[in-house]
């Protein structure tokens, strides 16, 4: 039901990324490199040590079609590795011409671009370009006035939504000529200049809590984001674009996917991944937990023991903190592992406590009933 | 943040643009409201009245408007029998239980004023029907109901 895979020490695995066999995966542990592991008949072994950036890797993206990885780092550089005959990965810089950090990555869907979220207010949208054999930078700047936290593509590879500190949400076209045909209208408007705003949502008209990851629906219809404020809220644009909102009593979200048009997994600082439904009014409900808390034994006469004894070795007590669920920390990174947006039948999530643990939905869709596809 | 750094000529008087004098009608009106109520010890039934569109702002003249009606918030949360809290609190929508949780807040940051046994059982029967979300909320919101 859920596999456990442990990479090293217990640092907090920031980001992860998975290629298009899910033979290999990259994950970076909270540092400037990007460990590349390879799935053999042992279990997974290292194989190599991507080290090019300077400080912490924030996101790693993996093109499934065209095999090249994407990292981007708080030294506000974005590297695209692309792996030789040899099996060794090659870096080449891309100059994102950002003056912060870089905090998001994600490649388009047709590989031909990709976009990176900064803290310098901007999203620089990058393709490459064949003349001069090097990456080109384009930037997004209005009306950006906040660090971008989370970025995602529409399938038609030309609409971003974006979501930001300033507890907004903002879907842009990053149409760039050079490379590109120009795209049909769909529900989000006909119109699409590059850097054109398309549409803006607010989490809340007060405020509202930091946007911490955006979706849009397999077919691009719908846009989910969740927010610092426990919430998770959905915009249709077909519907005239309506946003319905649904304050959850959990912990704030973190990371979320679509993995059928109508579901979505949810995780973050609650340790176990959430699953949301949206019925066909396009309201959300909140559905059970991916994992009941199992139930953690602590006798009476040895919890007192234990107490006495640390205090002895430690000079203090010490709480017992050990969690119900299977990760130990918050959720950061979650990733379609086997399916897609239209269905997912795997998902894999990376926490805090450094674990990554990989969720079959099928044979957990035979406890929850909500699951079943 | 103290009266002197405010540069009142920025911040807006209200969310809602009611003025300051009209928050001030409105805190009075609730004030003889609770004492009705208080009187005939049917504190229960005003929740909804007296939690309604609070003054929330951070433009000092509402801050008279906003001492009164932390007393009034907190005289009613004490008036109640902690037996009753949890039906009080299944009586109240979303939004009320919202402004309450942010009144709790405010309580807590001003112990020397409150009596903080009536604070933490509201507290705690808020989060059973809230959970740590409606904490989030809280947090997340910047809108302040009291200096």
């Amino acid at each position: 039901m859920s596999t456990v895979y442990r990479f090293g020490p217990s640092v907090p695995i920031q980001c992860h990324a998975w290629s298009s066999d899910r033979s290999a995966l990259a994950i970076s542990h909270n540092d400037n490199t990007v460990e590349v592991h390879q799935k053999g008949p042992g279990g997974w072994k290292q194989t190599e040590v991507l080290a090019q950036h300077d400080l912490r890797v924030n996101d790693i993206d993996w093109a499934p079609k065209t095999n090249r990885i994407v990292t981007c780092s708080a030294d506000r550089n974005a590297y695209v590795w692309v792996q030789g005959p040899d099996g060794k990965w090659k870096h080449t810089l891309v100059l994102l011409r950002i003056n912060r950090a870089a905090t998001c990555v994600r490649w388009s869907p047709q590989e031909n671009k990709f976009a990176v979220g900064s803290g310098a207010r901007i999203i620089s949208v990058c393709y490459f370009e064949q003349e001069n054999d090097w990456w080109v930078a384009k930037h997004i700047r209005k009306p950006l006035r906040s660090t971008i936290t989370t970025i995602d593509w529409h399938p038609n590879n030309i609409l971003l939504a974006a979501g930001s500190t300033d507890f907004k949400v903002r879907v842009f076209s990053t149409y760039i000529k050079e490379i590109e045909p120009k795209p049909a209208a769909t529900e989000w408007g006909a119109k699409m200049p590059f850097t054109n705003l398309m549409a803006e949502f607010s989490n809340s008209p007060t405020g509202g809590g930091w946007i911490h990851a955006v979706s849009f629906s397999a077919d691009g219809t719908r846009l989910a984001w969740v927010g610092h404020d426990s919430s998770i809220a959905i915009a249709d644009a077909p519907n005239g674009m309506v946003m319905m909102k649904l304050k959850t009593s959990l912990l704030p979200l973190l990371t979320m996917t679509w993995i059928s048009p109508n579901k979505i997994i949810a995780a973050g600082h609650d340790c176990v991944p959430v699953l949301f439904t949206v019925d066909s009014a396009g309201r959300l409900s909140q559905g059970p937990r991916l994992e009941d808390g199992t139930v953690i034994e602590a006798s009476v006469t040895s919890s007192a023991m234990n107490m006495f004894r640390n205090k002895d070795r430690v000079g203090q007590e010490l709480l017992d903190s050990k969690l119900s669920s299977t990760h130990q920390n918050q959720i950061c990174s979650l990733r379609i592992l086997d399916g897609s947006k239209e269905g997912a039948t795997r998902i894999s999530t990376t926490a805090g406590d450094g674990v990554l643990v990989m969720w079959d939905l099928q044979t957990l869709s035979a406890k929850i009933q909500d699951l079943k596809l | 943040m103290a009266e002197s750094d405010v540069e009142t000529g920025d911040i807006a008087i209200s969310y809602t643009g009611r003025s300051a004098d009209d928050y001030m009608n409105q805190v009075q009106q609730n004030q003889r409201t609770f004492q009705q109520a208080a009187a005939r010890n049917a504190t229960k039934s005003i929740f909804s009245t007296l939690l309604r569109d609070p003054p929330y702002s951070h433009h000092p003249t509402l801050h008279p408007a906003q001492q009164l009606n932390f007393k009034l918030i907190t005289d009613l949360l004490a008036s109640i029998r902690t037996s009753d809290i949890p039906d009080v609190i299944s009586s109240l929508g979303p939004e009320e239980r919202n402004v309450m949780m942010k009144y709790l807040y405010q309580c807590m940051e001003r112990p020397e004023d409150v009596n903080c046994a009536f604070v933490l059982s509201w507290h705690e029967k808020l989060v059973e029907s809230e959970g740590v979300g409606g904490i989030m909320r809280v947090m997340t919101d910047p809108r302040s109901a009291a200096l």
